[in-house]
């Protein structure tokens, strides 16, 4: 028969498994939900803020790289274009013969001026000779005339170039003051003649210095061996270290050095008409000022939404947790209501037939009393027997006795239900029960066969429902037997559960009835006889220790009702409050 | 006050039989105690009672099923129910069967005499009609008969 389909919506209404924790359960469910919470909204957080943080770095760095070498670019142009012109303007000088060769006097004096007219820069003005001897100036230093500057490396350089000019280092020379020199040279009539022209760096100085573009930055110039040039004859030494010299490229790079011990940007262009680079520098922290400003910003947003999301998921998860607990709170207490309203049912059908019941032993007591006094009675004429007597007052005593068993068992049964579950045997609860029955199947005729396991583990279950259940199986198979036929209780071990069987031999039931047996208010018996909760509740009893309850049935033969317990080695689930373990009623 | 009123008690309660037969001794009643309704039938087969008081919940017969065979097998025979599990239902099934009265246990001894002295009565009356009714017959069927013939079936009257 269809045991799932008969399962799902019961175990929707009495499923316990679940349904039972403790506060203890609620707080670690509420610790475990604020985690995955926290994780959940921190996680996507932190991953977003470092996804735009480094976004934004790297989009800065790269506009601060661009910016460096444009401006890098620009000042190599302009100082490209500065130096070509001085050379021209020297190579103009020997070419149109305003410097004859050799010159007469007054004529060096003359060139030079022309050449200050287009460039303040222009110091002084040398002519050498074919043997390195300079033979005519004009400028401040007179008294280098006549000297030999054959064996002047740049002389000697400018002989044997490839191009017909050469632009020197700054140096300081033989007059002790930084300067740097274009030298060109021409042939006339087969010998070579070279003009040199000494150029003043801090006029040049001001030139590259006034194209600053950028704020913080520094330009200057580095030779090959990455010295700075001095033009002014302040920062001489080497502007890089070692390691990282700008090597000559014909593509403006920015590159990173360390000076000093702070790490710079450098925009490096080198020249195309000498072996200078310009270096636009800029200190690296500097440069990536705004981006510590956008971090400190974006760690302070990150902060603020962390505390919120905390703030917000401590709340949501306790107030969610809260609400669960309430309603599971509810849940139990209906469930207990259920099971109490149909104890207190099953009380009703009971107490009809323990007043009945209690009406034997009260007969019993009426005629003995009765007896004793018609023996007392003269008209009777009886002679007084004390031994009788005694006799007749012990049958009263042991009826009153047996009053009082089933009005404590009918006690016992309607005692509010406490939900303790503690170990009993089955077998003992069993006896518990059949002795309480047992003159009732007496009377209808019902023989009960007990096969009960020798020895059977003790098991979890709240002892007040566990009889309350058995009773009703025993109920119900009188109900199904009638009169005359057999009730078989069977226990035994089977793996890791107690298995009860409560097997009659009465009317049976069809399938389709077996289907609704464990529904409430689904009943067979007549009107007034049956309240249609019995099975439902033993089910949901039976649930809540963990177990099951299994029917087999045929119809004209008899129902076997099976209840499987599962034989736990954990101690009480229910932390509850101490009771004991017999079923005393306060007899007052 | 019993007279030898012959009268049957079946009760699977042991105690509660023998007390009541030995009250009912007292009284001068003749009565029989039988624990269970199989005997109380045999009994009531090979011999007249004039009452029986049953209870309904025995193991074995039941007291209905005593009851209904009493009814059929000695109709003159007055039956009293006394069963401590009495309800509606089952006094009227016992009264339409033919019991003469439904008591419940425990039943005061006073109610009890009166109503087993008003039964008594009563099959009193219904034999005397009996009787009365077997006589006239024989009287008309007899008439020419001889005297001696007429005393001997006065005699069956009698025993019937």
């Amino acid at each position: 028969m269809g045991e799932d389909s008969r399962r799902g919506p019961l175990e929707a209404l009495f499923d316990d498994e679940r349904e039972r924790h403790g506060h203890a359960y609620f707080n670690a469910f509420r610790r475990r939900l604020r985690w995955r919470l926290l994780v959940a909204y921190v996680i996507p957080l932190i991953l977003l803020a470092a996804f735009f943080h480094y976004q934004y770095s790297a989009t800065m760095e790269e506009g601060i790289n661009n910016h460096l070498k444009s401006v890098a670019e620009n000042q190599r142009n302009t100082v490209d274009l500065f130096l070509q012109e001085r050379a021209s303007n020297l190579r103009n000088t020997l070419r149109t013969g305003v410097l004859s060769v050799p010159p007469r006097p007054g004529e060096i004096e003359r060139a030079l001026g022309d050449l200050r007219l287009d460039s303040p820069a222009f110091a002084d003005l040398g002519l050498f000779g074919p043997d390195g001897v300079l033979v005519s100036y004009a400028g401040p230093y007179t008294d280098l005339l006549g000297r030999d500057y054959s064996r002047e490396e740049w002389f000697q350089q400018l002989r044997t170039h490839g191009k017909d000019f050469l632009i020197s280092d700054v140096y300081l020379g033989f007059r002790g003051k930084a300067h740097f020199v274009i030298a060109v040279r021409r042939a006339f009539e087969g010998r070579i003649w070279v003009l040199r022209a000494s150029l003043d760096p801090e006029k040049f100085e001001e030139f590259v210095r006034s194209s600053h573009l950028v704020k913080e930055a520094e330009a200057f110039i580095i030779n090959g061996r990455g010295e700075r040039q001095a033009f002014s004859g302040r920062e001489t030494g080497p502007a890089f270290g070692p390691a990282e010299v700008p090597h000559y490229t014909s593509y403006t790079h920015v590159s990173v050095a360390d000076a000093r011990g702070h790490k710079s940007l450098n925009g490096v262009a080198w020249l195309n008409e000498n072996n200078w680079a310009v270096i636009v520098r800029v200190p690296r922290d500097r440069a990536f000022a705004p981006l510590r400003r956008v971090t400190l910003v974006l760690g302070l947003v990150v902060a603020a939404a962390l505390a919120l999301i905390v703030v917000l998921v401590e709340r949501s998860s306790r107030k969610l947790v809260d609400r669960l607990e309430a309603s599971d709170t509810d849940k139990e207490q209906l469930r207990r209501q259920l099971f109490n309203a149909a104890k207190l049912a099953s009380v009703g059908e009971m107490s009809a037939g323990v007043a009945h019941e209690i009406n034997n032993p009260l007969a019993i007591i009426h005629e003995e009393a009765g007896l004793l006094k018609d023996l007392l009675d003269p008209q009777f004429g009886q002679e007084f027997n004390p031994a009788e007597f005694r006799e007749r007052l012990g049958a009263i005593i042991e009826a009153t006795f047996r009053g009082r068993q089933i009005t404590r068992n009918l006690l016992a049964f309607s005692r509010e239900h406490d939900p303790a579950l503690e170990r009993h045997d089955m077998n003992a609860v069993l006896e518990g029960i059949l002795a309480f029955k047992d003159t009732e199947f007496r009377v209808s005729n019902i023989e009960l066969k007990k096969e009960l396991a020798d020895v059977l583990p003790a098991v979890l279950v709240n002892r007040n429902q566990m009889e309350q259940v058995l009773y009703n199986l025993f109920n119900n198979a009188r109900d199904a037997i009638g009169r005359d036929g057999r009730i078989t209780v069977r226990t035994r071990q089977v793996d890791r559960e107690v298995q009860i069987d409560v097997e009659d031999t009465g009317c049976g039931m069809s399938d389709e009835q077996m289907e609704k047996i464990f529904f409430p208010f689904y009943t067979t018996k007549k009107v007034g006889k049956g309240t249609g909760l019995g099975l439902s509740i033993s089910y949901g009893i039976v649930r809540s220790f963990g177990g099951r309850i299994e029917v087999k049935s045929k119809v004209g033969e008899g129902t076997t009702f099976t209840v499987a317990l599962p034989i736990r080695e954990k101690e009480a689930r229910t932390a509850g409050r101490e009771r004991p373990a017999d079923m005393e009623a306060s007899d007052g | 006050m019993g007279d030898n009123i012959r009268i049957m008690i079946v009760d699977d309660e042991e105690r509660f039989l023998n007390t009541l037969a030995q009250r009912l001794r007292l009284r001068d009643f003749d009565v029989a105690a039988f624990s269970n309704g199989q005997e109380a039938v045999e009994a009531a087969r090979s011999r007249e009672f004039d009452l029986a008081i049953v209870d309904l919940k025995m193991p074995g017969m039941t007291g209905e099923q005593v009851l209904e065979i009493i009814k059929n097998e000695r109709p003159l025979t007055e039956v009293i129910i006394l069963t401590g599990h009495g309800s509606i239902p089952s006094a009227v099934h016992c009264t339409q069967v033919g019991s003469y009265n439904y008591l419940q246990k425990p039943c005061e001894t006073d109610e009890l005499l009166e109503v087993l002295k008003n039964a008594y009565q009563r099959r009193v009356q219904k034999k005397l009609k009996i009787d009365q009714e077997k006589m006239e017959k024989m009287l008309d069927t007899s008439l020419g008969e001889s005297p001696l013939g007429i005393l001997r079936r006065l005699r069956d009257i009698d025993k019937g």
